[in-house]
This record gives structure tokens, C-alpha cells and sequence, in this order.
């Protein structure tokens, strides 16, 4: 009898539940989409992307390069962005668990300031999978003790499409002073998909070098409003005045430096352009914006690059310049740069040094000096490395003319 | 009462014998750290870098992870040949004089005195302070402590 009951009782329960979960309706919703189309577009295209991690998380280049794995991409923080007339999915990358999702607060797990980015086509399909990794200031390991968040990033990340071409870059400071206005754009407790709506040009992949035709350098536009002074937008720095080209920037973060494009002598190449002037501050600007706090092996490695571009940003038009970092030095010469005596020498802001090659490489290394320490894709010491101590170096300065 | 005594007894043993192990384990590491150090020294300062290279390789397949040996000879064909053994401090022969390896918690802490070059080209006495994990007996990680 007591187990007739049982069994009855049983059967009882499972039927209610059964009820329960019929009436209730386990799609998710995004109440920040008012729009039920709009919703289940989201939804269908998370959906669409979950699926297609899942299924290349073996061939998709970043995560297999970087050891991701599809759970480290945190679909329910995904911002729904507007990408040249196109949905994108903005997916953080975060190695690890998250305890917490709010504008502002830290987030656990590995820090990797990385998101995952895919632009969906007319038909709802994956159509593009970018990867975009942001830096963090030369201090935020000091600062944050490892934590993450939202507001806190600065520089300019270069950045490839899945088959490793140049795309442009990713000005990290601009969204982060956007997302920062956006205090209230808080993402919901249950940590859903928010609506970021426009994603304006100049964040993602402007032309590089910067096209003074380009109508989507907004980033001048912000800039105009602003003073020597005036407090900068990104790290409260009072901003300072460049008399080489009348723009403002800051000294601290590197915020303004990139309008420094177009300024100089206007030469065509590298013969022309001994007489062009070279803004040692903004060069160094930009340059601890975009190094790496430390040396990160499958990261750097790109010396000539940052400080070409450090260079450039300081004014100088390095077209057709050398692949290899130990070639630069006749182009330095002929940029305007004179060789200093090592002897009794001093570093000064806007320094460069080539070194040659070490034995079994071809490369050699470039690096040029911030004032504190010697930079280059990453912030060095007194030298790129021990080895590099032994092998001959040439240090160039820009003579103002 | 006895049985009591006998557990007591067993428990504190067991104690005992974990200590005497983890003793014998912590010390063991420092020694191997040391031995490592010296060993390293002397290679990473043959004047053949290619001569240098391979006995660097040989030391840190012995003491080393492999991520580390793999790392340190990755980075010499597509990097700055960072020196992940001494966090890119380097080390010379002259250093062993000083070198000294202290246990601190769950890592070891690696000092010596180096000499060294800066970038004003003027010779100066470095002191370095390295902090070193151990994983399964090898060196798995190197980090330099300003």
C-alpha cells in the first residue's frame, strides 16, 4: 500500500513538472531588446556563433594560436554591434570563470582584454571572425593586480583578419572612453547581450597610415574641441601643445598623437625627407602606448614595426623603409637622424639604437628611447637582452634643422 | 587509554615523515637550482654563440620544463633571444661567486651579483633577484624581481 502511494506520488510530481516546464518559456530574452524580431536575430546569430566555434575551435586562428578554448569566449556579455550596415557580435575572450559582469567591476579569470569579433552577412551566416587584443597601460599589472575592466584600457592595436593580412587598427582608446560615457549602459545583472548600436568608423579598422581623406577620423574631430591644458579624455593627463603642427596631445597616454600624419616636410621618400621635423614627445607617446609592459614572447617580436610607426607618428615619412630592424640605419641618415659617439653618451628622448644580427638570425633589433627606459614592442631594460650587449650597436639622434 | 597512545603516536609519525620528506624534497630543488646556475653560467659565456646555444639547450633539457627549453630556443629563430632562465637578466661566470638560492613559501629566491653593462656603455654591479617556481623537480618558471 505504502508503495502504491509512493509510486503515485511519484508519478504526481513528474507530471507537475512536466506542466512547469511547458508554461514557462526557457528561450532566452534580452530585455534590452524591446524588438522581438531584433531579439531573435540576436539570438539566431549567438546561436549561429556558438555553433561555429564549437564546430572550428581547432582551425580558427586566434583561438588555436592562443590556446583558447569555446568556453573561454563569453557569449553572455557579447555586445550586438552595427557594423557597416551589418550585425557584429563583440564576444570577450576571457580565460576562466567570470564572478562578475558589470560596466566597471573586475572580472576573475586571465586577464586577456581580447575580443572575439563576427559580422554576420544579409542571411544571418558567419561571414567574418576577427580577434582583437587590447593593451593595457605600461602600470595596469600594478594597478589592477590582474583584475580586468572595461574602462581601463589605452593604445592602438594593430590588426589582421584570420588569414594573418594587415586590416588596420583598433584605436582602444576611443572605445574606451565611449564605453566609459556609457556608465549606464551597465550590462544587466543576469549578464545578457546589450545593444551597443552604431559602432562608429574610427574604432574599427581605419585605414593605416591614416588617410587624411578618410571620413571616418573622428578621432580629430574630439580633438579639435580640446586645449592645451584641457584634461585628457582617456587618463586625465593635462594635454600639451605640439608647435610642430598646432595640435594637442597627451604626454602620458599618447591620446592626439596619431594626427601628427601629414605633418613634416611632405616628402615622397626617404632621400627627401632629411629637413622634416621630428616630435620626439609624440614618437615616445606613441610608443609606450602601444608596448607591452614586459616582454610577451608569442606577442612581440616586432620591433621594427612599432618603432616605424613611432617614428611616423613623430613625423617622419618612412616610406620605403627597410624590412629588417639592422638596415635602418642609412634610413635613419637620410630621415635626418646623425650618429652619436658612444663615448661619454647620454640617452635623450627620440634616441635610436640599431643593433645587428645576432649569429644565426637576420633580423637584428631597434628600439628607441622614452625618456625612462628604452622601448620597442615592449618595454626593455638597458637592452633587448644580454646577448644583444655583445653585438655592435649604432645609436642615431635627430638633429632639428 | 592505549589505543589512544598508539594512534597518537601513529599520527605524529606520519607527521614527522612528511616533514623529513618535504625537507629532503625543498632541499633537493635548491640544490638543483644551484647546480643549475653554475652550469648555465659557464655556457651562456662560451664566446662561440652557436657553441653557447647548444650547451645552454643541454643544461635547460636537464633542469628545465620543456615549455622553457622550448620557449628559449623558439624565441632565438622569431624574437630578441630572451634568456627565460635569468628573465633576460643574464648571468656570468663572475656571479657564482655570489649566487645563493633561499627556499621563500611555495618558490626559491635566486641572487647574485653580476657585472654588467647599462646603456650609457659604462660598466656597473647589477643585483639580481630572480624568483624561481619548481614544477616536477624541473625549473618551470623565472621571473626577476626589481
Amino acid at each position: 500500500m505504502t508503495k502504491r502511494i509512493k509510486i503515485k506520488c511519484l508519478f504526481a510530481l513528474c507530471t507537475l513538472s512536466l506542466l512547469i516546464a511547458s508554461c514557462t518559456d526557457t528561450s532566452p530574452f534580452f530585455d534590452n531588446f524591446s524588438n522581438k524580431t531584433e531579439n531573435d536575430k540576436v539570438i539566431s546569430c549567438l546561436d549561429k556563433t556558438i555553433g561555429y566555434v564549437q564546430k572550428n575551435e581547432e582551425n580558427i586562428l586566434f583561438m588555436k594560436a592562443r590556446g583558447y578554448k569555446a568556453s573561454d569566449l563569453k557569449y553572455g556579455l557579447c555586445r550586438r554591434l552595427n557594423y557597416q550596415g551589418k550585425m557584429m557580435l563583440q564576444i570577450p575572450v576571457i580565460k576562466g570563470n567570470l564572478t562578475s559582469a558589470k560596466v566597471g567591476d573586475a572580472l576573475t579569470g586571465q586577464p586577456t582584454r581580447a575580443y572575439a569579433l563576427f559580422v554576420f552577412d544579409q542571411r544571418g551566416r558567419v561571414s567574418v571572425v576577427d580577434y582583437v587584443e587590447q593593451l593595457p597601460s605600461a602600470d595596469y599589472r600594478d594597478r589592477h593586480d590582474g583584475d580586468l575592466f572595461y574602462y581601463d584600457f589605452q593604445g592602438v592595436q594593430d590588426e589582421y583578419n584570420e588569414q594573418g593580412e594587415y586590416l588596420g587598427y583598433y584605436d582602444v582608446r576611443k572605445a574606451a572612453t565611449r564605453i566609459g560615457k556609457e556608465t549606464t549602459d551597465s550590462f544587466p545583472d543576469d549578464s545578457s547581450v546589450i545593444d551597443g548600436g552604431d559602432l562608429p568608423g574610427a574604432e574599427i579598422v581605419a585605414p593605416y597610415p591614416t588617410d587624411p581623406n578618410d571620413p571616418f577620423d573622428g578621432y580629430n574631430t574630439e580633438l579639435d574641441s580640446l586645449a592645451s591644458g584641457d584634461q585628457c579624455p582617456v587618463c586625465g593627463t593635462d594635454l600639451e601643445f605640439d608647435a610642430n603642427d598646432g595640435t594637442v596631445y597627451c604626454p602620458s597616454c599618447g591620446y592626439g598623437c596619431n594626427n601628427s600624419y601629414g605633418g613634416g616636410g611632405g616628402g615622397s621618400g626617404s632621400s627627401s625627407s632629411a629637413g622634416q621635423s621630428f616630435s620626439a614627445s609624440k614618437a615616445i607617446a606613441y610608443i609606450k602606448s602601444i608596448a607591452y609592459p614586459y616582454y610577451m614572447k608569442d606577442k612581440c617580436g616586432h620591433c621594427a614595426r612599432a618603432v616605424r610607426q613611432a617614428l611616423e607618428r613623430g613625423g617622419i615619412d618612412t616610406t620605403g623603409h627597410p624590412l629588417y630592424a639592422k638596415d635602418y640605419g642609412p634610413y635613419l641618415m637620410a630621415w635626418g637622424f646623425e650618429e652619436v659617439s658612444k663615448e661619454n653618451y647620454i640617452p635623450k628622448e627620440g634616441d635610436v639604437r640599431v643593433f645587428q644580427n645576432l649569429p644565426g638570425t637576420t633580423a637584428g633589433h631597434i628600439d628607441i628611447y622614452g625618456g625612462d627606459t628604452w622601448y620597442s614592442d615592449y618595454r626593455e631594460n638597458d637592452y633587448p637582452g644580454p646577448k644583444y650587449k655583445n653585438v655592435e650597436v649604432v645609436i642615431y639622434r635627430k638633429t632639428q634643422k | 587509554m592505549k589505543r589512544l597512545l598508539i594512534l597518537m603516536v601513529l599520527v605524529i609519525g606520519t607527521a614527522l615523515i612528511i616533514k623529513v620528506f618535504a625537507y629532503v624534497n625543498d632541499n633537493s630543488d635548491s640544490e638543483k637550482i644551484l647546480s643549475f646556475y653554475h652550469k648555465y653560467a659557464v655556457a651562456y659565456n662560451i664566446k662561440d654563440y652557436r657553441q653557447s646555444n647548444a650547451q645552454c639547450d643541454s643544461i635547460l633539457s636537464v633542469y628545465c620544463t620543456s615549455k622553457m627549453c622550448k620557449d628559449t630556443k623558439e624565441d632565438r629563430v622569431n624574437g630578441v633571444s630572451y634568456d627565460f632562465a635569468t628573465d633576460n637578466m643574464g648571468i656570468d661566470e663572475a656571479a657564482l661567486k655570489t649566487l645563493r638560492v633561499v627556499q621563500n613559501g611555495d618558490h626559491y629566491v635566486v641572487t647574485y651579483r653580476l657585472n654588467d653593462i647599462n646603456d650609457r656603455f659604462q660598466k656597473i654591479v647589477r643585483n639580481v633577484k630572480l624568483q624561481v617556481t619548481m614544477s616536477n623537480g624541473k625549473i618551470a618558471t623565472v621571473q626577476s624581481v626589481k
